[in-house]
């Protein structure tokens, strides 16, 4: 998020956006299983009985909630967990979530956006929830299934972009590769707010809370948010900027030097010394695998995390 | 008025035919006489002689005071010692030319004999006496002036006060002034018939005493029979003992040769001094350019808040680093550009972070400025673990700094600037010492008094190009002593060191002695 982000009127930006998705002829939507859990979750009387009969109905979801429920819990010594327990440790929302991320995942629309790579995109997606899981467990003050939910949708503007306006996003992707030039900016010069501002709204239309919104939001600038030093918001924040750039580095095919020196940074925000840091990223990608195995992406190249943050 | 201390000596032999000045002198003389009689039965070439001749000389001039008309031919005849050249054939037969037979009576000695005769008497030198032994003032002793003419028996004094005063001077080596006695009697045959001696310092025969006495001066160590310069001193006074014959082309070819043998050691010894002086004008180098270096980080670290481990860094491995800078391609150089750009941004990278757009620039301009500090690190040989510690310091600092923006800055306790950090570096005053520095070339010698009081004296073989090295070499070239301006400007100062006296030894003494003679 750069300067400019923060002189702007941020009830202006949410406007602008609100129009934007009223405009948009297509947008990520939740589908089949996804869509009845969402129409689930705004009854309150809704059983645990009837979210898993939903849950039961696709295959993919099931394996992905009982194995997020497995990752959640602590030591994964415990033999595995039927699908009710999964829902019960996982609770309402982050199935919720976890639903939508894998309903928008499997839909591949056949965009003009010839740049945005799906694949790509779910592939970062997944490690960045992954990351964002094994450092709630090494620091153990954050919700894991918080955590990998955030992860998993903090960048789901960019999909949102792809889908509604593909041949304007294509031009955005087109300049934000180019060196010196920031996604954000292009971003917010063609469509007036940038793909962070878009997930935040997305998520808060999709009934996720309004403060992990808010983490989203400010995930690029965590000072920024006026979030206390110590609480968990600011940790989050620091914490989705510590994984999405570690993803961006371990996914592209040379280290980006600024990811890099950004993964170190807000390692030390979070009080992780630079061989914690690479300790959580082995972690994670050791269990990138399994996540994108369960979502049926192709296998990613990953790139090893610089041992020497200078180099 | 002061009276020359040898005037009552030859006032006889001036004023022979003077009644007036027998009459008057006979009283004044007789103390000094005495005095003198007690000098001229000691051994003539003690050192000290000389002075007891001028206490003589002045227990004379309270006797009674000079005699004006003796006094005012002496002083003639010294003023025409003294003045510029002239070969003037009726001139010098004014004074009056020393006859053949003197002449010849010289060269008898000079070539060995022991005695000779001259006038109706013999006069006998000693045999198997030191090599400084006064004989000229065993001559004057034994009555030669009466047989010289009026300039030829004041030039007999002269000579032998000449070679009193050489013989002693502290400094000359005793075996160098053997070699300088050996050239007595030549010296006093040369003066006889050449008068140029004394009013030409550029003279042959005065160019190559000076040049004997001050190599055996410069010499460090004992000056022995095996000692190159004895030997080349050895040499030169032989062929002059052999081949003089009131020619002074002798003198000036065995000066020349001499002067070439000096000149060969001057060589040689700067020869093997150059092999040092890459190496200083490096370590010169080195030094002026950490004090540009040493310049460059004051303003940087004049911002409070500072950490102390980016202060360490930046006045011990980052000084280096802008030094090596300096060096290779200096200030105007990519290298010292970029050193002194990433000193500053790392202070800056280490300072709350209070908006947006700073935390931004930080993430953005954070890997150049590591990568530039990891390169700089690298260039001067630091070892991995630490420079593993000071990254791991620095990350740390650098998320200080994201969470202390997180604060307003008017709630950010601010460190008190530290004592000294910004003292700036006081211009040089010149001081006695260091102009006395300024006027040392290369070829000057100096004295170096050791703890034990005792004299080195070593010649200036090389200044560095800012000045601020000297590298000096004994005579051999068998030693160099390399000091940087400051210590030398120190022992300027304690008087440990001191700038040895260019004057030579035989113009000193020759002024001296005429000069006394006039007055």
């Amino acid at each position: 998020m750069n300067e400019s982000t923060h002189f702007r009127d941020r009830d202006e930006v949410v406007g602008s956006i609100r129009d934007f998705l009223l405009a948009a002829e297509s947008l990520p939507s939740p589908r089949g299983a996804a869509l009845q859990l969402l129409e689930l979750s705004r009854d309150p009387e809704t059983s645990i009985d009837a979210v898993v009969r939903v849950i039961r109905s696709d295959p993919a979801l099931s394996g992905f909630v009982v194995r997020a429920a497995s990752a959640a819990r602590f030591g994964r010594t415990e033999r595995a967990l039927d699908l009710q327990h999964a829902v019960i440790r996982l609770g309402m929302n982050i199935v919720r979530a976890h639903a939508l991320a894998l309903s928008l995942a499997s839909y591949r629309p056949n965009t003009g956006c010839r740049r945005f790579d799906y694949f790509a995109f779910w592939t970062s997606a997944l490690l960045n929830a992954s990351v964002m899981e094994a450092l709630a467990g090494h620091r153990g003050d954050l919700p894991k299934t918080e955590a990998f939910t955030l992860g998993l949708l903090s960048d789901i503007g960019k999909l949102a972009f792809a889908t509604a306006r593909p041949d304007d996003y294509d031009r955005v992707l087109a300049r934000g590769a180019t060196p010196h030039e920031d996604l954000d900016r292009a971003e917010q010069e063609v469509f007036g707010f940038d793909h962070r501002e878009l997930s935040a709204v997305l998520l808060a239309e999709w009934g996720i809370p309004t403060a992990l919104a808010d983490v989203v939001y400010w995930q690029c600038d965590p000072e920024g948010g006026g979030f206390a030093p110590d609480s968990r918001a600011y940790r989050l924040a620091c914490g989705l900027q510590f994984a999405s750039r570690l993803a961006q580095t371990c996914l592209a095919a040379q280290p980006d030097p600024d990811s890099v020196a950004a993964v170190y940074l807000r390692g030390a925000v979070l009080d992780l010394s630079p061989d914690e840091s690479r300790a959580l990223a082995t972690e994670a990608l050791g269990e990138l695998p399994v996540w994108t195995g369960l979502v049926g992406l192709p296998k990613a190249t990953i790139t090893t995390l610089p041992a020497d943050w200078a180099s | 008025m002061r009276r020359p201390n040898v005037f009552f000596r030859i006032s006889p032999v001036l004023d022979r035919n003077s009644a007036q000045f027998r009459a008057n002198a006979a009283v004044d003389a007789r103390e000094a006489i005495e005095a003198e009689h007690a000098v001229t039965i000691e051994n003539p070439s003690r050192p000290g002689n000389a002075r007891r001749r001028q206490d003589g000389l002045h227990r004379a001039r309270r006797a009674g005071g000079p005699l004006p008309d003796a006094e005012k031919r002496a002083n003639a005849i010294i003023r025409q010692l003294l003045s510029t050249k002239t070969r003037d054939p009726a001139e010098r037969a004014r004074w009056g030319a020393e006859s053949a037979e003197v002449i010849d009576f010289l060269m008898r000695l000079q070539k060995g004999e022991t005695s000779a005769a001259l006038g109706g008497q013999t006069f006998s030198l000693p045999q198997a006496v030191p090599d400084a032994t006064n004989l000229v003032t065993v001559l004057l002793d034994a009555g030669l002036g009466k047989h010289l003419g009026e300039a030829g028996a004041l030039i007999l004094e002269v000579v032998a006060t000449l070679f009193d005063r050489i013989f002693d001077d502290s400094r000359v080596p005793a075996p160098i002034k053997g070699l300088i006695g050996r050239l007595q009697i030549p010296v006093l045959q040369l003066a006889m018939v050449d008068h140029d001696f004394f009013s030409d310092r550029a003279h042959p025969a005065r160019r190559l005493i000076n040049a004997l006495a001050h190599a055996g001066t410069t010499w460090d160590g004992d000056v022995t029979a095996d000692s190159p310069l004895y030997r080349a001193g050895d040499t030169t006074v032989r062929r002059i003992a052999g081949e003089f014959a009131a020619d002074p082309e002798v003198f000036a070819r065995c000066q020349r040769e001499f002067d070439a043998f000096l000149a060969e050691q001057d060589r040689h010894a700067d020869e093997r001094a150059a092999t040092l002086t890459e190496r200083l004008k490096q370590r010169e180098q080195h030094g002026l350019a950490r004090d540009v270096a040493r310049k460059a980080i004051v303003a940087p670290l004049a911002k409070d808040g500072i950490p102390d481990v980016v202060r360490t860094f930046a006045e011990t491995t980052w000084l280096t680093v802008l030094t090596h800078a300096l060096i290779e391609a200096g200030e105007e150089g990519a290298a010292w550009r970029e050193a002194v750009a990433t000193l500053e941004g790392v202070v800056w990278s280490v300072l709350p972070k209070y908006d947006a757009a700073s935390r931004t620039e930080m993430v953005q301009r954070l890997p150049a400025w590591l990568r530039a500090v990891k390169a700089g690190m690298t260039r001067v040989a630091l070892d991995e673990a630490a420079q593993k510690q000071f990254f791991a310091e620095l990350v740390r600092l650098h998320a200080a700094a994201l969470k202390a923006g997180m604060t307003p800055p008017e709630g950010l306790p601010r460190p008190p600037p530290k004592a000294g950090r910004r003292a700036g570096v006081a211009a040089d005053e010149p001081t006695p010492q260091s102009l006395e520095l300024d006027l040392l070339s290369r070829g000057s010698w100096i004295e170096l008094r050791d703890e034990s009081g005792g004299i080195r004296r070593l010649r200036l073989s090389w200044i560095s190009p800012a000045r601020t090295m000297y590298l000096f070499a004994n005579r051999q070239g068998q030693r160099a002593l390399a000091l940087t301006r400051n210590e030398l400007t120190r022992r300027f100062a304690t008087g440990e060191a001191a700038t040895a006296s260019e004057e030579a030894l035989l113009d000193r003494v020759v002024d001296a002695v005429l000069d006394e003679f006039q007055r």
